[in-house]
């Protein structure tokens, strides 16, 4: 919160032998009844009202996003209430009208990252490799056979499994992957909320697909839901 | 790569941009429309366009289907309480003091912080 007024008090009687030579108060902000701050106040009151209505229903969505980052329920829950307390204060900067869930997420991602992951881990392909990839992957017309048996069994993989998957992609993919396709963020809305170029969120979330996929096969196979005929 | 058959736009590019496609990302219509145009002449594009939508389509309903969450009544009540307690301010006071003894000087710095409503 910032200060905005520091009164220096004259000094109180000193304590013990000590001797008291400043003391200094600081109010983060004025308390003075006039009929402005009459206003303000119903203007804030309206501004809670409105952050309870449009906001809190969030909440859910919100919690499901942190737990994908944090991994476990105890830090996606102080992470959401963080989350909620910077949007709460700092709620008078959003434009009313615009994107409030992307706003909200945008706050949850840097929120993660400042306090769940001080160090930045360097991505573990780069941008550039994934671009290579993507050429090579799509510019063939091969499909293959396995495909169907494939899309048949992981319809039969216990959520556990999807869960844990999803878990075990690196990172910057598993984010990408979450608010593209369980958030139905567009690849722009991604991208505010990550704070990445549009073109890395596209390489992100098309490889996140793919790691993730095989991955969701492998579990499949695991349980012999794909059996060996059935593989490409 | 190329299907065998001539189209005003290349299959390479086609496939290139089937997963933007599906994922309505091609914002230009008149881009939308020659791809559209691609994939109702050209069988194996058309195919693979179709697979490429059945596997986002799964994985999709795969992710829905398991990773929604419910917020536990604690964290609901903790948020709610934030937002429907009176304005708080924060209030900081310092005191310096001065000790002197017989043989030292020393300042003691004390911080005391707290909250305190507009209303009181």
């Amino acid at each position: 919160m910032a200060v905005q007024s520091s009164v220096m008090t004259p000094p109180r009687e000193p304590q013990g032998t000590g001797k008291q030579i400043a003391q200094c108060e600081r109010v983060s902000a004025p308390a003075t009844a006039t009929s402005s701050s009459a206003n303000k106040e119903l203007l804030r009151a309206e501004q809670n009202a409105r952050f309870e209505r449009d906001a809190l229903p969030y909440l859910d969505a919100l919690y499901g996003a942190a737990l994908r980052m944090t991994k476990n329920p105890e830090s996606a829950e102080d992470l959401v209430q963080e989350t909620f307390a910077k949007a709460f204060t700092s709620f008078h900067q959003f434009t009313e009208g615009t994107n409030l869930r992307a706003w909200l997420y945008r706050i949850l991602t840097t929120t993660f990252i400042n306090i769940y992951r001080k160090e930045q881990r360097q991505p573990l392909i780069s941008d550039g490799e994934i671009e290579e990839w993507q050429i090579a992957e799509a510019a063939t017309h091969t499909s293959d056979q396995g495909k169907s048996a494939e899309v048949e069994a992981l319809e039969q993989l216990p959520d556990s499994d999807i869960k844990i998957a999803l878990q075990e992609l690196p990172e910057e993919f598993r984010l990408a992957v979450y608010f593209a396709d369980v958030e139905g963020f567009s690849y722009k809305e991604v991208a505010e909320i990550l704070g990445i170029p549009p073109g890395t969120v596209m390489s992100r979330l098309h490889r996140g697909r793919k790691l993730l996929r095989e991955s969701l096969a492998d579990y499949a196979r695991e349980r012999g839901f794909i059996k060996r005929g059935e593989e490409k | 790569m190329s299907c065998g058959s001539h189209h005003d736009l290349p299959c390479t590019e086609v496939l290139h941009a089937i997963v933007l496609y599906i994922d309505h990302e091609i914002e230009d219509s008149a881009s939308v429309h020659a791809l559209e145009l691609h994939i109702q002449e050209c069988p194996p594009c058309a195919a693979r366009a179709a697979q490429e939508a059945l596997l986002n389509q799964q994985l999709k309903s795969l992710l829905n289907r398991s990773c929604r969450e419910e917020a536990s009544d604690q964290l609901r009540q903790n948020v709610s309480a934030m937002i429907r307690q009176p304005q708080f301010e924060w209030h900081q006071s310092i005191t310096y003091t001065e000790i002197t003894t017989d043989t030292f000087i020393h300042t003691r710095v004390e911080i005391h912080e707290r909250y305190e409503s507009e209303e009181e």
